[in-house]
């Protein structure tokens, strides 16, 4: 007897069906179990979000610098920097008024006679934005002879608040 | 729901896209690894500090960590080492007579948290909070709170 038809035995097994949207939707929640299984190993790991500080470094020059000195170190301040910056002349008068006015508002009555704009010092000051700060920008005008005391101040770019580095 | 090879395969690539994903936004939104520091939060009183005043300042810092005074002289000591670490030498306008007395504790963390020293702000026998960030024993900022 010839069979004319395949038993339901040994008849092949339909191929599967596609499921797009059940694909689709393994897929979402694959991506989504990524992205959380990431996160919380970087949290768990120490990582954070870092906001962009504002850094202020101030360089206080020494009394006797020539007008030449000092272009050469506001280039190479420039240039030692990083991103586009401003460098800004502080001279003594603003210096000392500056002083002057903290001084007093400071509840110290006025400034004593003795304490002339001559005494202070001109400063050179350029902002600086990142999330960290080299030091390693600033210890070459540390040790130059023109230079007589480098600062940086932070201000967070989070919570705002004031931090003295110490760059030394 | 019978697992197919393909779902495994579908489950995979999106589970490997999603990291990527994930490392690329936090990366660009700015996130790095921050590592544990050792902080010293020092309290200094004022001249006229009273005892209660004082009393009160360290059961604020006590909540945190245990509490250490350091005289003016101590105080002096310390800033004094803690420049000598740096390769530095104190400014000649430092002087022991010129160090308050001061509340110190040192905690660990990953940032500067002020949140624990705000009842310090009313209590007039604290001058000023500072908290000072440290790596291997040298002062990397110092911060007023």
């Amino acid at each position: 007897m010839i069979e004319t038809a395949e038993s339901p035995e040994s008849a092949p097994a339909a191929p599967p069906r596609r499921s797009w949207p059940g694909l689709l939707a393994l897929s979402g929640a694959s991506l989504l179990a990524g992205v959380a299984v990431t996160v919380a190993v970087l949290l768990l790991a120490g990582w954070r979000h870092v906001p962009v500080h504002r850094f202020e470094v101030v360089l206080v020059l020494q009394a006797q610098v020539s007008s030449g000195q000092r272009e050469e170190i506001v280039a190479e301040v420039m240039r030692a920097m990083p991103g586009e910056n401003t460098v800004t002349l502080v001279t003594r008068e603003e210096q000392f008024e500056a002083f002057r006015q903290d001084w007093e508002s400071n509840g110290n009555g006025p400034l004593p006679d003795s304490v002339t704009p001559a005494l202070s010092r001109e400063q050179l000051k350029v902002s600086v934005s990142g999330r960290g700060f080299d030091c390693a920008l600033v210890r070459e005008f540390q040790d130059r002879g023109e230079v007589d005391q480098v600062s940086v101040t932070r201000w967070d770019g989070g919570t705002g608040r004031k931090s003295v580095m110490g760059c030394r | 729901m019978r697992v197919r090879p393909v779902h495994l395969v579908v489950s995979g690539v999106s589970v490997l896209a999603g990291v990527g994903l994930a490392m690329v936004a936090l990366l660009l939104a700015g996130w790095q690894h921050v590592p544990v520091k050792r902080f010293e939060v020092r309290v200094f009183l004022t001249a006229e500090a009273t005892t209660e005043q004082t009393g009160d300042a360290e059961a604020v810092l006590a909540r945190v960590a245990a509490v250490t005074r350091r005289t003016g002289e101590q105080g002096y000591a310390d800033l004094e080492k803690s420049y000598a670490e740096s390769g530095d030498t104190l400014p000649e306008s430092v002087t022991p007579d010129s160090m308050p007395d001061a509340l110190v504790i040192t905690i660990e963390g990953r940032e500067i948290d002020c949140a624990p020293y705000a009842a310090l702000d009313d209590n007039p026998g604290v001058d000023v909070v500072r908290v000072a960030e440290f790596a291997g024993g040298v002062a990397l900022s110092a911060t007023e709170c």
